[in-house]
C-alpha cells in the first residue's frame, strides 16, 4: 500500500513521486531533480485532471479489449484468453541515451548474424576455442540439417532485444529472441492506443515514431526477396490459433498487407514453394516465419512430427524462397552464449561489445560451474539451451531440500544449466488506481536488417513489475505494459506507413490467394452464425413464453421449439419427454442454467464459443467492426450467477442484435469475392437445413387449426412481417408455410435457400482442371430446388393443404442427410488442398 | 575385395499417392578403408526432382520428389566398392581409453574438434549415464587399453545379447533394448554408443551393408541380404575404429560404409512424405556380391 496517500491535480500527483530504494529512478536525477526528458509530459499532465485520467486510462483498455488484443492463443481451454493491458503513463527515454542503446543493439544483432552463419557454416568459432565445442554439440537446438543454407535464402531479419537498467543505470542485455521475436505487433498497438488516447501528448513531448521502423521492415523484405522485387508474394507463417502470440501474426499481415498462412497453406513443388489457393497453387517468394518450432521440414527435422512443409528445406538450398528469420536463428534464443559474446565479438567485428549482457556462466564450463556453486545463494538457475526462458530458480527463494535438489541436477548434467546474477531492474512512476506507483521495467525493443546493418526501432514495449524480484522473460509476463516514448529535442515529422507513396499496383478486379483452409473456415463460420440465430431465436421465444402464459394448453407451440433445440443437442433430449408439462416448473427454474451454465457441453453458450473460436481463424480476413462485434459478443454471454428468465431474455435480446450486427457485416461490409462467398454459402445451407429442422417438429403434431403455433413459427422463422404484410392476422397454415418453404419471394424461406446457393456457386472460382462439367454439389442443389418447387401445382390451380403437407413431410424427413451431402461435395471439391500428409 | 551392391526399396500403396518425396542415404561414401568406384541411383517412375548433396558428416544424400504420383515406387541403388581390412595394432597396445578420453578433451582439442560431437547424446541414444554407468565402466576399466575395452564390448553383446527383429521397433528406446537384452543390429549399435559415451568415448553411428555367407553346402541367394548397421569408436591416434556388435567382429573387408552420423536418425536409408491417404507396403531387398563370384545362376531369395 502506498503510505503517504497524495491529493491534488495530476501534475502534483507525479511531482510527489517517490523512487523505490535500491533500483536506479528514470524519473529523478540522483541529485533529486526530474529528468529532462519527463519535464514535457508534466507540462502536459498539468491539463489533465484526475478523473480524466481516470477516464482515459479506462478507454484506453477498452480499445484494447474491444480489438480483442490478447496475450494467449485460443487453445483447448478457451476460457485461458488473458487481455493485454497498458499503462497510460508512457516511459520516458532522452534521445541521446537511446542512441546508445541503438548502438549496442545493432552492434549485436550484427555479431549474432555472424555467430549464427558461422556455427552452420565453417564453425571457426569452435575450431579456434572461443566457443566450448559442447555448447554447440550438447545443445539440442543445434540443427545438422540447417547447415550451409545459403544465406541469401535465410536471413535475421528482425531481432529482438530485452534490456534492463542496473543500478548504476547502465543498460544490460538480459536476452536474445532471434526465433521469430515476439512483442513488435503489441508495441505498435500499445502506440495506437496512446495516440488515441493523448493525442496531443505525443505532440507535445516530440516523441519519435515507430513507422520509420515498418516502413524499413518492409522495405528490407522486399530488398531481400530473390524474385519479384518491386512486388514479392509475401506471406507470414504461423503456427496457428493456438500459438501464444498468433494475435501478433493477424496483427503483422493486416498492417503490413501479407497473407498469413499456416504451414498445411505451403506446399512444395519443383523445389519452389507455393501457397495452395481456391484457384491452385501461387508462388512464395518470402515466408516471414512467426511459427516457432524448428519442425519445419517433416523430411529432414523433427523426426515424425507431422508438422511444417516438406521439401522446404531443399527449396531453401535452391535459393527459391527466402525465410525471414531463418529457422538456425532460433539457435540464439538461449542464453548460453551471453558469457562468450564479448570474445565472439572481437573475433568477427573487431570491436568491443557495446551492450553488456547480464552476468552469465554457463555450468558446462568448469571454473565457471566453481564460480555458481561458490555464490550460489546470489545467483538466479536456468536451462542453458531452453528457448524462451523455461523454469527459472531464484536460489535464495529455495528451502534447504530444492536448493539439495538443485545443486544436485547441475553436478550430474552440468552443461544443461546457466546461472545469472540478479540485478534489480530499474523503476518508473506507473499510474495504478489513480495514484503513481514506482514499477520495475522491462524492456524490450527491436532492430530490422537495413543491407549489412540494423536498425533499431525508436521505441519499445515495457512491461511492468510491481515487485522487484527477477521477471520472466516472455512478454506475457508482468502486471501491465507501458509504450517506450524517445524525446527528441526538436520537433519530429509525421510519417506513416500508409501515407507513403508506392509504386502504383495494377488494377486488380478479384484476389483469388484466398488459401484453401481459410475458405473452410469462413464456410462454418458462416454455418455456426447461422445456427446460432436460429438457436438463439428459439430460445428467447421458449423464454418468453415461459414467461407470460401459465396454462398447459397455451404451451403447445414450446413443445416443438424444445424438441427443435434437442435434436441440435442445445438442450437435452429429456426436456422433450412427456413429463415436461407437470415438470414445467422445475424446468423454468432450470431454463437459464440449461442456456447458458458452463456445465452443459454443447449448449448455447457453448455454441456462441464455438462461433468466437471460427471466426478467429480468419480473424486476418474480418473487418475491424466484424471483430468488434465478435468481442462484444463474449462479453455478453460471460457467465454470471443466478441468472432469472427475464435475465435470460434480455441475453437473447442484446445477442440477436450482435448477431444481426454480424450478418449485416457479412452482407455490407466485407469485400466481395471468395471470402464473403464462402461466409454466404455456409449461411444459406445452414438456414436452409435449420429451416427445415423446424418446420418438421413443428408439423409433427400440428392441428391445422390451432394459430398459436403458427404464429410462433412464423416468428422463430424470422418471418412474421412478412406475413402480417401479406395476410394480415389471418394465420392459417397453408398461407404460413407457403411463405416459409415455397415463397420465392422470401429471404427466409427454404426455396430462397437453394436460390441463392445455386447462384452463389455459380459464381465460385472452379479451378478449371478440376471441374466437371456439372459439380456435384450444383447436382444436388438443383434437385432440393426442384423438389421444393413441385410442393406446388404446375397449373393456376390453388394449392391444397391436404397434397401440400404429405409431400413436403416426406422432404423435410430427408433434407438434413441431404445438405450433409452438399456439404461434403463443397469439402471435395474446395477445401481437400488442405491435403493429408503422412510420413513413410 | 570388390563388391557390388544393389538395394531396391519398393514402395505398394492401397491408394494412388499423389505427391512424394524422399530423402535417401543409399550410396556409399568414400572413407579411409573403401573407394567407391561407381555409383547409380534410379527410380521408378522417374523423379520430377533429384538433388544430390553432401550432408554435414559428408555422406551422400539425395532428395527425390515424385510430383505426378505413383502407386508402386522403387528405388534402386547400386554401387561398387573395393573395401580394405584397416590396420589394427594388437589390442593390449593399444593406447588406454581413459587417456584417449583425456586427450580428446583436452583445450585446444588436438584432434578434429568435431570428434567431440559423437561424445554428446543424441535422438535415438539418450543420456543413459544413470543405468548403464555401471556397465559401461565394467565394459572399459581403469587403464584397460581401448581396444581391450572394445573386444568386451563385443563379447558382451555377443553374450549376454539375443538377436531377435521381433523384439523391438525402429522407435524402441535403447534402455529398453538395455532392460530387455534384444534386439537387431541397430538397437545393439545405439546401445554400444551409448555406453562408450558413458564413459566419455566418442562413438558414432554406422550404417551399411555386411557380406553374408551362405550355410555350407549351399549357394548363395541374391537380394537376402540386408542394410546393416555397426559404431565406429574414436580411439585416439588411430582415428575411427569400426566394429560390429551384432557380429562380435572388428571390420575386415567385408562390411560397406554407406554413411555415418550420431545416430540412426541422421543417416535413416529411406525417409519420406507423402501425400495421400492409404497404407504403404514395403518391401527391401539388398544384395551383397562380391565380385569374381559368379552369380548368375543363383536362386534368387523370396
Amino acid at each position: 500500500m502506498i503510505s503517504n496517500v497524495v491529493t491534488g491535480t495530476t501534475m502534483e500527483r507525479l511531482l510527489s513521486y517517490v523512487g523505490p530504494p535500491g533500483a536506479f529512478d528514470e524519473f529523478r536525477a540522483s541529485d533529486g531533480t526530474i529528468q529532462p526528458q519527463w519535464h514535457r509530459l508534466l507540462d502536459s499532465l498539468n491539463e489533465l485532471s484526475n478523473d480524466e485520467l481516470a477516464t482515459r486510462q479506462l478507454s484506453a483498455n477498452q480499445f484494447l479489449q474491444e480489438n480483442g488484443v490478447n496475450i494467449t492463443g485460443f487453445d483447448q481451454d478457451r476460457r485461458s484468453l488473458r487481455p493485454w493491458e497498458i499503462d497510460l503513463l508512457p516511459a520516458m527515454f532522452a534521445a541521446e541515451d537511446w542512441d546508445r542503446v541503438h548502438a549496442g543493439i545493432s552492434q549485436r544483432a550484427r555479431l549474432l548474424d555472424l555467430i549464427v552463419r558461422d556455427l552452420y557454416g565453417e564453425q571457426t568459432a569452435l575450431s579456434e576455442g572461443l566457443l566450448p565445442t559442447d555448447l554447440i554439440f550438447k545443445n539440442p537446438e543445434f540443427q545438422r540439417a540447417f547447415h550451409n543454407l545459403p544465406p541469401v535464402s535465410s536471413r535475421l531479419l528482425l531481432y529482438g532485444c530485452e534490456i534492463a537498467r542496473s543500478q548504476s543505470g547502465d543498460w544490460w542485455v538480459m536476452a536474445d529472441r532471434a526465433n521469430a521475436p515476439a512483442g513488435i505487433s503489441y508495441t505498435l498497438e500499445n502506440r495506437i492506443v496512446l495516440s488515441k488516447t493523448l493525442p496531443q501528448f505525443l505532440r507535445q513531448c516530440q516523441v519519435h515514431r515507430l513507422a520509420p521502423f515498418f516502413m524499413q521492415f518492409h522495405e528490407s523484405i522486399k530488398k531481400l526477396s530473390r524474385h519479384r522485387r518491386q512486388n514479392p508474394a509475401v506471406v507470414i507463417l504461423s503456427g496457428g490459433p493456438t500459438q501464444p502470440f498468433y494475435f501478433e501474426d493477424v496483427f503483422l499481415a493486416r498492417y503490413l498487407g501479407y497473407t498469413l498462412v499456416e504451414a498445411d497453406d505451403l506446399t512444395v513443388r519443383k523445389n519452389h514453394v507455393w501457397l495452395k489457393t481456391l484457384t491452385g497453387l501461387v508462388p512464395v517468394d518470402v515466408i516471414i516465419r512467426r511459427y516457432v518450432d524448428q519442425n519445419i521440414d517433416p523430411l529432414e527435422v523433427g523426426g515424425y512430427s507431422p508438422n511444417g512443409i516438406a521439401g522446404l528445406l531443399s527449396a531453401m538450398r535452391h535459393r527459391n524462397v527466402v525465410m525471414l528469420n531463418g529457422p538456425e536463428f532460433g539457435l540464439l534464443d538461449s542464453p548460453v552464449f551471453m558469457p562468450f559474446l564479448p570474445a565472439l565479438c572481437r573475433h568477427f567485428l573487431g570491436e568491443e561489445l557495446l551492450m553488456p549482457s547480464i552476468a552469465t556462466w554457463w555450468c558446462g564450463q568448469k571454473e565457471a560451474f566453481e564460480h555458481v556453486t561458490s555464490r550460489f545463494d546470489s545467483l538466479v538457475v536456468k536451462p542453458a539451451f531452453a528457448h524462451s526462458g523455461g523454469q527459472e530458480y531464484v536460489v535464495a527463494d529455495l528451502s534447504d531440500e530444492q536448493r539439495q535438489q538443485l545443486l544436485q541436477k547441475l553436478k550430474s548434467r552440468p552443461w544443461q544449466f546457466v546461472a545469472q546474477e540478479r540485478i534489480v531492474r530499474s523503476a518508473a512512476p506507473c499510474w495504478i488506481g489513480k495514484h503513481f506507483q514506482p514499477g520495475y521495467l522491462a524492456l524490450r525493443t527491436f532492430a530490422v536488417r537495413k543491407e549489412d546493418s540494423f536498425e533499431v526501432m525508436n521505441g519499445g514495449l515495457i512491461r511492468v513489475e510491481t515487485s522487484p524480484g527477477p521477471m520472466p522473460l516472455s512478454i506475457s509476463a508482468g502486471q501491465c505494459s507501458k509504450d517506450v516514448w524517445i524525446c527528441s529535442n526538436k520537433p519530429v515529422p509525421a510519417v506513416s506507413l500508409l501515407a507513403r507513396i508506392q509504386e502504383p499496383p495494377k488494377l486488380q478486379r478479384s484476389n483469388n490467394r484466398l488459401p484453401s483452409r481459410a475458405a473452410d473456415n469462413l464456410y462454418w463460420l458462416g454455418r455456426y452464425l447461422e445456427r446460432l440465430e436460429f438457436a438463439g431465436r428459439l430460445i428467447r421465444k421458449t423464454t418468453e413464453r415461459m414467461l407470460s402464459e401459465t396454462g398447459q394448453q397455451a404451451m403447445l407451440d414450446v413443445f416443438p421449439m424444445i424438441s427443435c433445440l434437442a435434436e441440435q443437442g442445445v438442450v437435452e433430449e429429456s426436456l422433450c419427454l412427456d413429463d415436461f408439462f407437470p415438470a414445467r416448473e422445475h424446468i423454468e427454474s432450470m431454463w437459464p442454467k440449461i442456456v447458458c451454465g458452463q456445465e452443459s457441453q454443447g449448449n448455447f453458450r457453448d455454441l456462441c464459443e464455438q462461433v468466437i473460436r471460427i471466426a478467429s481463424l480468419v480473424r486476418d480476413r474480418m473487418t475491424e467492426d466484424f471483430w468488434r462485434a465478435i468481442q462484444q459478443m463474449r462479453q455478453t454471454i460471460r457467465p454470471s450467477q443466478d441468472m432469472t428468465l427475464s435475465d435470460v431474455q434480455n441475453l437473447m435480446n442484446s445477442l440477436m442484435l450482435q448477431i444481426s450486427a454480424l450478418s449485416g457485416q457479412i452482407s455490407d461490409g466485407l469485400v466481395h469475392g471468395p471470402t464473403r462467398h464462402f461466409l454466404l454459402i455456409g449461411r444459406s445451407l445452414e438456414r436452409a437445413r435449420q429451416l427445415g429442422l423446424t418446420l418438421r417438429h413443428f408439423l409433427k403434431d400440428l392441428d391445422d387449426r390451432d394459430v398459436i403455433p403458427i404464429v410462433t413459427l412464423l416468428d422463430v422463422c424470422n418471418s412474421i412481417m412478412t406475413y402480417r404484410s401479406r395476410y394480415r392476422a389471418n394465420f392459417a397454415v397453408l398461407p404460413a408455410f407457403d411463405l416459409l418453404v415455397t415463397d420465392s419471394g422470401n429471404p427466409h424461406a427454404l426455396i430462397f435457400q437453394f436460390n441463392e446457393l445455386r447462384r452463389l456457386l455459380a459464381e465460385l472460382p472452379y479451378k478449371d482442371k478440376r471441374r466437371p462439367l456439372v459439380p456435384p454439389e450444383w447436382g444436388s442443389v438443383r434437385e432440393l430446388r426442384f423438389e421444393v418447387q413441385s410442393l406446388l401445382p404446375t397449373s393456376d390451380r390453388q394449392p391444397n393443404w391436404s397434397d401440400y403437407r404429405p409431400a413436403l413431410e416426406e422432404l423435410l424427413d430427408s433434407l438434413d442427410e441431404r445438405i450433409n451431402v452438399i456439404s461434403n461435395q463443397l469439402t471435395s471439391t474446395f477445401f481437400v488442398l488442405a491435403e493429408f500428409h503422412q510420413q513413410v | 575385395m570388390r563388391y557390388r551392391v544393389t538395394h531396391i526399396t519398393r514402395f505398394d500403396t492401397a491408394d494412388r499417392v499423389s505427391i512424394g518425396m524422399n530423402q535417401v542415404y543409399l550410396t556409399p561414401r568414400q572413407t579411409p578403408h573403401q573407394t567407391v568406384e561407381h555409383t547409380r541411383l534410379t527410380t521408378d517412375p522417374a523423379t520430377t526432382t533429384f538433388d544430390r548433396r553432401s550432408d554435414y558428416y559428408g555422406n551422400i544424400v539425395h532428395f527425390l520428389s515424385f510430383e505426378r504420383g505413383y502407386e508402386h515406387l522403387e528405388i534402386h541403388a547400386s554401387s561398387r566398392v573395393d573395401v580394405k581390412k584397416p590396420d589394427l595394432p594388437e589390442p593390449a597396445d593399444s593406447l588406454p581409453w581413459d587417456e584417449v578420453v583425456a586427450a580428446v578433451s583436452q583445450e585446444p582439442c588436438p584432434f578434429d574438434f568435431q570428434t567431440r560431437e559423437m561424445q554428446a547424446a543424441s535422438p535415438c541414444v539418450d543420456d543413459l549415464a544413470d543405468l548403464i554407468q555401471p556397465t559401461a565402466h565394467k565394459l572399459f576399466p581403469t587403464g584397460e587399453p581401448v581396444l581391450v575395452g572394445l573386444k568386451r564390448l563385443l563379447a558382451y553383446f555377443a553374450t549376454e545379447y539375443k538377436f531377435d527383429s521381433t523384439a523391438t521397433t525402429v522407435n524402441t528406446p535403447t534402455s529398453e533394448v538395455f532392460k530387455k537384452k534384444r534386439g537387431v543390429c541397430q538397437d545393439f549399435s545405439h546401445l554400444a554408443i551409448a555406453l562408450c559415451r558413458a564413459v566419455d568415448l566418442p562413438a558414432r553411428y554406422v550404417s551399411g551393408y555386411i557380406r553374408t555367407h551362405p550355410p555350407e553346402g549351399r549357394p548363395r541367394l541374391r537380394g537376402a541380404d540386408a542394410s546393416h548397421a555397426w559404431v565406429s569408436v574414436f580411439c585416439g591416434p588411430l582415428g575411427w575404429v569400426d566394429c560390429d556388435p551384432t557380429n562380435n567382429c572388428f571390420l575386415s573387408d567385408e562390411h560397406i560404409t554407406v554413411a555415418w552420423g550420431r545416430d540412426y536418425a541422421d543417416v535413416a536409408p529411406v525417409k519420406g512424405v507423402v501425400i495421400g491417404s492409404g497404407s504403404h507396403g514395403l518391401k527391401v531387398s539388398v544384395d551383397v556380391e562380391p565380385i569374381g563370384e559368379s552369380t548368375s545362376d543363383l536362386p534368387v531369395a523370396s
